[in-house]
């Protein structure tokens, strides 16, 4: 696919963002966007996603040109990007691109092959959590009930809220590395 | 940006707890730094799970074991106190009885004794037959009241424990869709507005009538679907108490998003005084109250 330049996606559809901010934003964002594919797939598969990613910012979403708006969306696509990736090489044993069209941003709307994925990212969490140790269970549980991490300090006794944010960032780590471990032990990852 | 304040930034980011300055704080750092724009879509999946709200009581309950350990000690478990309030009212009620009946048998020995020295003062006949230790009449009534009281007390626990049972096996049989709408004195709510815009909602509810609670929502396909409990029996809940549901706030969709409170009245007089009241002399049918909520 050829590159679309970031630029000449900042003003769709004649709506009228300020068109150097939205032009910057999606310039870095597809920056990142490549950086971080291509540490999970091939660099010319990277590109593309990038590009779609794009692509479905500016023809769905023209209207958005904050960062806070854009980011999130583009985080979201991007994983939404990498599942439907997935499954087709799970489905067909190759990669290959992607259609815009095969994403679907929910809409509210029962997706089955989307609330399927779901269910099993959530199992994975489960079986993350269970063997998850007692004080990152903790930590998570104080988290669910909103506590901020100064009442989690106070909760825990320790005389550094440094060490709250550091045991918080190993914990999630492994939350993390355990659900991706298990998507990978009925994935392949890359392929090529 | 330090290293701990970006953990502090992406600590929140999952579980949304981030002000709105902070988030943007961290996509702004994100956008020129790639590892962590990486770690941010690594949180992505879990924040999407955390923003759910299936998701969420889920994985809540999946922890309820630490959180419940934190708070109660194994003896103070439920299960462990009615058991041990049950061996103990057993265990006075045999000590009542076994003591009332063991001073009457002492006093019917002693006075049966100078009778038979009265009657056979030097060829003492051989003893007939007794029909059995003669209690007096009055000490008899008195034991059977204590034993029948003690009684009473060991089963109390016992029907509260069935009840609470029944209570939790009788499944929903209302129609959420087509119910008719309850507008009453019987059933008393309010909305709570939570997070930066007001648009996490939780509903304190207080009913006249003791029975089972759950809270429905209307999904974008129009179906109504239970958000509390997520699953499970309904909550059973008591008469003129303020209950707060769900135990993490929703977030509203939308200008219109509809919720409907279902209070099943509880089935028959309940031998539990918190539960019973009001229970008697109400009405039976689930009372449907419907609550649309906008954005604040």
């Amino acid at each position: 696919m050829e590159p679309i330049s970031a630029k000449s996606l900042a003003s769709p559809k004649g709506l009228d963002p300020p068109p150097s901010s939205r032009a910057e934003i999606l310039r870095q964002l597809r920056e990142r966007i490549v950086g971080f594919a291509a540490s999970r797939m091939q660099r010319d598969a990277a590109e593309d996603l990038a590009q779609e990613v794009l692509i479905l910012l500016h023809e769905k979403y023209g209207h958005l040109d904050r960062l806070e708006d854009l980011l999130p969306l583009s985080l979201k696509i991007v994983r939404f990007k990498m599942l439907a990736y997935r499954r087709k090489v799970r489905r067909h044993g190759e990669y290959a691109q992607v259609s815009v069209d095969e994403i679907q941003i929910p809409d509210g709307g029962a997706d089955p092959l989307t609330a399927m994925e779901q269910r099993e990212t959530r199992e994975r969490l489960m079986a993350a959590i269970a063997a998850m140790g007692e004080r990152c269970r903790k930590l998570l549980a104080l988290k669910l009930e909103g506590k901020s991490f100064a009442e989690i300090q106070i909760a825990f006794g320790v005389s550094s809220i440094n060490t709250i944010y550091t045991w918080d960032f190993r914990c999630r780590q492994n939350l993390i590395e355990s659900m991706d471990a298990a998507r990978e032990k009925s994935t392949p990852e890359k392929t090529g | 940006m330090t290293q701990q304040e970006i953990r502090k930034l992406l600590g929140g980011y999952a579980a949304n707890t981030l002000t709105e300055r902070e988030r943007t704080a961290l996509f702004e750092a994100a956008l020129e730094d790639q590892d962590l724009f990486n770690a941010l879509h690594n949180e992505e999946e879990l924040r999407e799970l955390l923003a759910d709200p299936v998701s969420r009581e889920q994985i809540r309950q999946a922890l309820e074991p630490v959180a419940a350990g934190r708070r109660r000690a194994f003896w103070m478990q439920p299960w462990l106190i009615g058991a041990a309030s049950l061996t103990v009212a057993a265990v006075i009620a045999i000590a009542i009885v076994t003591w009332h009946r063991e001073p009457a048998r002492e006093a019917l020995a002693v006075r049966s004794v100078p009778n038979q020295v009265v009657q056979n003062p030097v060829e003492p006949k051989p003893a007939a037959p007794q029909p059995g230790p003669r209690i007096p009449a009055p000490e008899r009534k008195h034991a059977a009241r204590l034993a029948a009281r003690s009684a009473e007390l060991a089963a109390q626990p016992a029907a509260g424990l069935v009840l609470s049972q029944a209570i939790a096996k009788e499944e929903p049989a209302t129609d959420i869709a087509n119910a008719p709408l309850y507008q009453g004195p019987l059933v008393r709510y309010s909305v709570l507005r939570s997070g930066p815009s007001g648009d996490a909602v939780r509903i304190e509810v207080v009913s006249e009538l003791a029975g089972r609670l759950a809270l429905y929502r209307v999904d974008a396909a129009g179906q109504w679907q239970r958000v509390f409990p997520a699953n499970g029996p309904e909550v059973p809940i008591a008469a003129n108490t303020a209950y707060q549901i769900p135990n993490d706030p929703i977030a509203i969709r939308g200008n219109q998003d509809k919720f409907r409170l279902v209070i099943t009245p509880a089935s028959g007089p309940t031998p539990r005084a918190g539960l019973a009241a009001g229970a008697l002399n109400a009405p039976r049918a689930p009372l449907v109250v419907q609550i649309t909520i906008g954005p604040n």
